[in-house]
């Protein structure tokens, strides 16, 4: 009978033995009545037992698809995940000391058949602790329906355990299932690609949305200019951080890491690629080339075996995948700092994007203006990108910068909300929002493409679009300017003061976006550059007058300064009010620039009213911008700046101090 | 090439200040005497073709028309160095070479002679560019040539080219000695009135500043020719730097001048430079910072043009550029900015909005300076009209005794009578009035006093 039921609790199905035991009238020749207790704990017992061994042969490894179904017992089980197999397995292998005991206690009473009822339960009682544990452990996975790597933070929260039993139960399993991460990270980490069918790793790969970039034209008629270069680049970033997945024990620095690193690594092999692919009859040059691209050199088999060791490790600790990775880190940055700097000249890039981006040629830029003139007039089609980028190229030749100009190239944005208002596809080039609908494309040298990510280049097309705009209004104003003096407009003349304020705080307003803001920041990031050689504090330093420049430039909603990893979720919403205040003066700049054309002088009473309007429109605008700086007491640091340029002799503060008076009284 | 200017040198002054000013940019470009490019000069990212086109042989040539109507300083160049620089088509010299005789009515006078000539190389210079920016007329205000044909050219210029921009560099007579031309005065007088009139924008280079400037300030007792010439020819190079080494602003003339120039007669511009040394002190670089030279510009001894006292101390600036040129700290530029306004170190306009505009210029990298940072500083100062008022002055004085009139008289345009130096002393005295008015708040409704005697 004691064999009968030995036997019965390693049985997966529910015993008859115990169960008859327990319920027949006979039984009670068999068992003492006070044994009855006993003999429900072991049942219990091993019905525990059970229902974890049902549990491992669902999910485990070892589960075939037929038992699965046979079993069928799970109204709603769980979604597969490697995870959840090694979490299934490192429960079978937990459960093996059980096993083991029962096996022993088996030979016990083999050996000597006189053993008690009570025996066996002293043996098997020291389990219900722990299968009580497990069950709830179990429980607890499946209530909350883990998933991938939340497992292991659930693992985590119960490693430590007051029971030594339990902790070693626990970690057993982790162990297990840190091996599939370990696996998933190595792979990542050297070769930046990883097995990840069901999606469970913290690091995952996001197919091209199409609903996410509706507006993105890619129908670039490209004749010269499109290469294979942009996949690489779209590759490259299809890889993000699902912090969901990422246990919350490990820091999000940490992930930031291992993102880097992986992108790092795909960026080198899509270069080896390259490089293959370009040029095949390259002499002994090209011998060496991939010995000098490939990250690890002799380092792989060392950085191999690290991982693997790792896999041994039965507690394995935050600590030691941070030093992994930072020294897997350290050696991925120094060498992709050397490769960018020394190879890619990352200062002559950076300087290409300051004066392409952030139009530090001006006069290509003006010269782009002058040669757009003939477009605006016109409702062009489908050739609008065609058409700017020829108007492009003409302002380069003319100003004789030709090589630099290959790397840029112009796109149009088809804005739906737009031509589904108006009648048509095409954009009406119109003076106000024309530059909204152009996108200025670069084509990155190879190694930079960790630096300047799609996210990073749309940044910096707004800062072009706010900068070409001012630029435009100005030579709008000069223009003007030149208008008046054809026409001999007089001193006393309204309109000549009124153009000279315009024109004053447009000027100025450029004057403090060059020196203030743009000549400074890149002064900042130079100096950070020349100091490091971590490739990191470079994506940070760039990182940094990035977001610099765009909170100085009044494009974000904060004018804070951003740290990297916010700078992702960087809202665009143009609600800074300085922007606003300068977007509303730049359109009456406009309004009033087409005026001059049609107005009469002197004035006629029609156009006096027109013009008191912009007059009043512009003191009220100037009028806000000063209050604002009253009324934000933080971060207002660079309206200040701007405002000393545009305030320096106190004229607008008079003037506006004197017509409040007015009203006052 | 878009922006293009085109450099008119006329009389002696002016095709002296004009080589100086040559022989800068090519130095500054990398463009050797005959006009090759030197094998250095491999840093492509400067605007030669602002001022230079380049022939079919890749020679770079200056858009400069050189006029005179007296050979010796045109043969001067012509045998020096720079010889085979310019386009020998481009340099008219008139071919009596009798000159001017120093007497502004019969450099008018020959202009008008000599006008269909002169025109068809300046137009045909002027085809040459693809969208011609302006003109750039080198001369002296005292001469015959640079002032009288000078003054006519001017006058053709706005009739033949409405829409193109006339800036000029014109050079003030030395008040502190005694001149050889007795009729300067009057020279001065006519030349104001077309300047004042017909020119966009006037750089004034006051030979008693300068004089002043090289003795006070670089210790050279007696100046000469070419040590003032270095100085107007620095003054000249700086000034067009944002138009040969482009950066986000001022990269042409209209941008450059536009910002300076709120209301149309008031474009008589100064200038000053720091910091100023002799060739022998290059030795050692010395650590200047914006905020000195920021500072330094705005001190009148370093003014290029001699205001003399401004004793109700009433005048103020109308505006200010600064072109700030070397390793400069671009964060410094606010700070001195603040610096400046609250130390009150400048004085503007109650009529409108006023501030130092600061422009980050590069400069060329073929030429080490001696400093770190240096700016030249293009302002437009009411005081400039004490100069107007001297040259009224001094008018005044010899009209009333009816000196020297009968060299005028023997010209065509005073035959019958001197109406045209009451004419031109109207205009220079409503300028006077003018700036004056401008240091007052009520300038824009202000109107000009009329002389009834």
């Amino acid at each position: 009978m004691i064999h009968d039921i030995i036997l019965s609790l390693l049985s997966d199905k529910e015993s008859k033995v115990i169960k008859d035991l327990m319920t027949l009238e006979i039984s009670s020749n068999f068992i003492h009545p006070a044994e009855m207790k006993t003999l429900k704990d072991i049942s219990k017992i091993s019905n525990f037992y059970r229902e974890i061994k049902k549990f491992i042969s669902q999910y485990s490894t070892c589960a075939n698809e037929n038992s699965r179904i046979t079993l069928e017992i799970e109204a709603n089980p769980l979604p597969p995940g490697f995870y959840l197999q090694a979490f299934a397995n490192g429960l079978e292998d937990a459960m093996e000391f059980y096993n083991d005991t029962v096996m022993d206690l088996e030979k016990k009473f083999l050996r000597k058949p006189t053993l008690s009822l009570m025996f066996i339960f002293h043996e098997l009682e020291k389990f219900r602790p722990l299968f009580e544990f497990a069950i709830r452990f179990i429980n607890g996975l499946k209530s909350q329906r883990l998933f991938g790597c939340q497992i292991l933070q659930y693992l985590q929260d119960h490693a430590m355990h007051g029971d030594s039993s339990i902790m070693k139960f626990v970690q057993i399993i982790q162990k297990s299932v840190y091996m599939v991460f370990i696996q998933q990270l190595c792979q990542w980490v050297m070769y930046g690609k990883f097995v990840d069918i069901y999606g469970e790793f913290f690091i995952c790969h996001i197919e091209e949305n199409h609903d996410k970039h509706p507006t993105l034209n890619t129908q670039y008629s490209a004749t010269t200019f499109h290469s294979s270069e942009p996949s690489i680049n779209l590759d490259l970033w299809h890889y993000e951080i699902n912090y969901e997945m990422l246990p919350i024990y490990f820091p999000k620095s940490w992930a930031e890491k291992v993102l880097f690193i992986g992108q790092t690594v795909l960026m080198f092999n899509s270069d080896a690629r390259e490089t293959e692919k370009n040029m095949p009859a390259e002499s002994s040059e090209f011998i060496d080339a991939p010995e000098k691209h490939t990250v690890w050199g002799d380092r792989e088999q060392i950085l191999f075996g690290k991982f693997h060791i790792l896999q041994d490790i039965d507690k394995l600790t935050v600590l030691t995948f941070e030093k992994i990775v930072d020294e897997i880190k350290l050696c991925v940055t120094e060498h992709l700092s050397d490769i960018t700097v020394i190879e890619a000249d990352l200062v002559k890039q950076l300087k290409l994007i300051k004066d392409f981006y952030l139009l530090g040629r001006g006069e290509l830029f003006y010269e782009f203006i002058k040669a757009l003139k003939p477009l605006k007039s016109k409702n062009l089609g489908d050739d609008n990108a065609r058409a700017i980028n020829q108007a492009f190229q003409l302002a380069a030749t003319s100003v004789n910068i030709i090589d630099e100009t290959e790397l840029f190239y112009f796109e149009v944005i088809k804005n739906n909300d737009k031509s589904k208002d108006e009648n048509g596809q095409s954009i009406i080039l119109e003076a106000t929002n024309f530059f909204d609908s152009v996108f200025l494309r670069y084509k990155i040298k190879w190694p930079l493409h960790l630096l300047f990510s799609p996210k990073v280049l749309e940044h910096y097309n707004e800062l072009f679009r706010f900068l070409i705009r001012i630029k435009k209004t100005q030579h709008d104003l000069h223009l003007v300017w030149c208008h008046h003096r054809e026409e001999k407009i007089e001193r006393s003349s309204e309109l000549l003061q009124f153009r000279n304020k315009l024109m004053f705080i447009v000027d100025n307003l450029q004057y403090y976006l060059q020196a203030d803001v743009l000549e400074s920041q890149f002064s900042i990031m130079m100096d950070k550059l020349r100091e490091t050689k971590d490739f990191e504090q470079i994506q940070r330093a760039h990182s940094c007058f990035q977001a610099n420049i765009l909170g100085h430039c009044f494009l974000l909603e904060s004018a804070q300064p951003m740290t990297r990893s916010v700078i992702g979720n960087m809202s665009t919403s143009t609600t800074n009010p300085v922007f606003d205040i300068l977007d509303k003066i730049l359109c009456l700049t406009d309004e009033f620039t087409a005026f001059t054309y049609i107005v009469s002088n002197p004035m006629c009473e029609i156009d006096r009213q027109t013009f008191y309007i912009f007059e009043d429109t512009f003191s009220e605008q100037v009028s806000s911008l000063l209050k604002l700086l009253s009324s934000l007491q933080t971060s207002a640091q660079p309206l200040a700046q701007l405002l000393l340029r545009l305030d320096f002799n106190y004229w607008f503060s008079t003037e506006i101090e004197s017509k409040n008076n007015v009203q006052k009284y | 090439m878009p922006s293009e200017m085109i450099t008119l040198q006329l009389g002696q002054c002016g095709n002296q200040i004009g080589f100086e000013f040559w022989k800068r940019l090519c130095l500054e470009h990398g463009i050797s005497p005959s006009g090759v490019l030197e094998d250095f000069a491999t840093d492509g990212s400067d605007r030669k073709d602002v001022f230079f086109y380049q022939a079919d042989d890749d020679h770079y040539i200056p858009r400069a028309v050189l006029l005179d109507l007296e050979p010796r300083v045109i043969n001067t160049i012509m045998t020096s160095q720079y010889a085979k620089l310019y386009n020998p088509e481009n340099i008219y010299l008139s071919k009596d070479g009798g000159g001017a005789g120093n007497n502004w009515a019969s450099g008018f006078g020959q202009g008008e002679k000599l006008q269909e000539e002169v025109f068809d190389i300046i137009d045909r210079e002027a085809d040459g560019s693809d969208s011609l920016e302006g003109f750039v007329l080198c001369h002296s205000i005292a001469g015959g040539t640079g002032s009288g044909m000078g003054s006519y050219i001017m006058e053709r210029l706005s009739d033949h080219f409405p829409k193109k921009l006339v800036q000029t560099y014109s050079v003030f007579p030395n008040q502190d000695e005694i001149s050889d031309v007795v009729v300067q005065p009057y020279n001065s007088l006519l030349t104001l009135r077309r300047l004042t009139s017909c020119a966009d924008c006037v750089v004034v280079l006051d030979n008693t500043a300068l004089n002043r400037i090289a003795t006070d300030r670089l210790h050279i007792e007696n100046p000469t020719f070419t040590q003032i010439n270095s100085l107007v020819s620095t003054i000249m190079s700086v000034s067009t730097t944002t138009l040969r080494y482009p950066s986000y602003m001022n990269n042409n003339l209209i941008g450059l001048i536009a910002p300076l120039i709120p209301t149309p007669k008031l474009h008589f511009l100064m200038t000053g430079y720091t910091p100023l040394t002799t060739d022998l002190d290059v030795a050692n670089v010395r650590k200047t910072t914006v905020l000195d030279v920021m500072r330094r510009l705005l001190q009148p001894k370093n003014m290029m043009v001699s205001t003399g006292p401004d004793k109700t101390n009433h005048h103020c600036y109308i505006s200010i550029l600064n072109i700030v040129q070397g390793e400069v700290d671009p964060t410094q530029v606010h700070k001195s900015l603040q610096r400046i306004r609250e130390r009150k170190l400048a004085q503007f306009i109650p009529w409108g909005p006023a501030s130092i505009q600061v422009a980050l210029s590069r400069s060329s990298p073929y030429i080490q300076s001696s400093h770190r940072v240096s700016g030249l500083m293009l302002a437009n100062h009411t005081s400039i009209c004490s100069l107007f008022e001297r040259a009224l002055n001094q008018y005044d004085k010899l009209r009333k005794r009816g000196a020297f009139l009968d060299q005028f008289k023997k010209e065509e345009m005073f035959k019958d009578d001197l109406s045209e130096l009451d004419d031109s002393r109207e205009v220079v005295d409503s300028l006077v009035q003018e700036y004056e008015a401008a240091t007052q708040a009520n300038y824009l409704q202000w109107q000009p006093k009329r002389n009834l005697d």
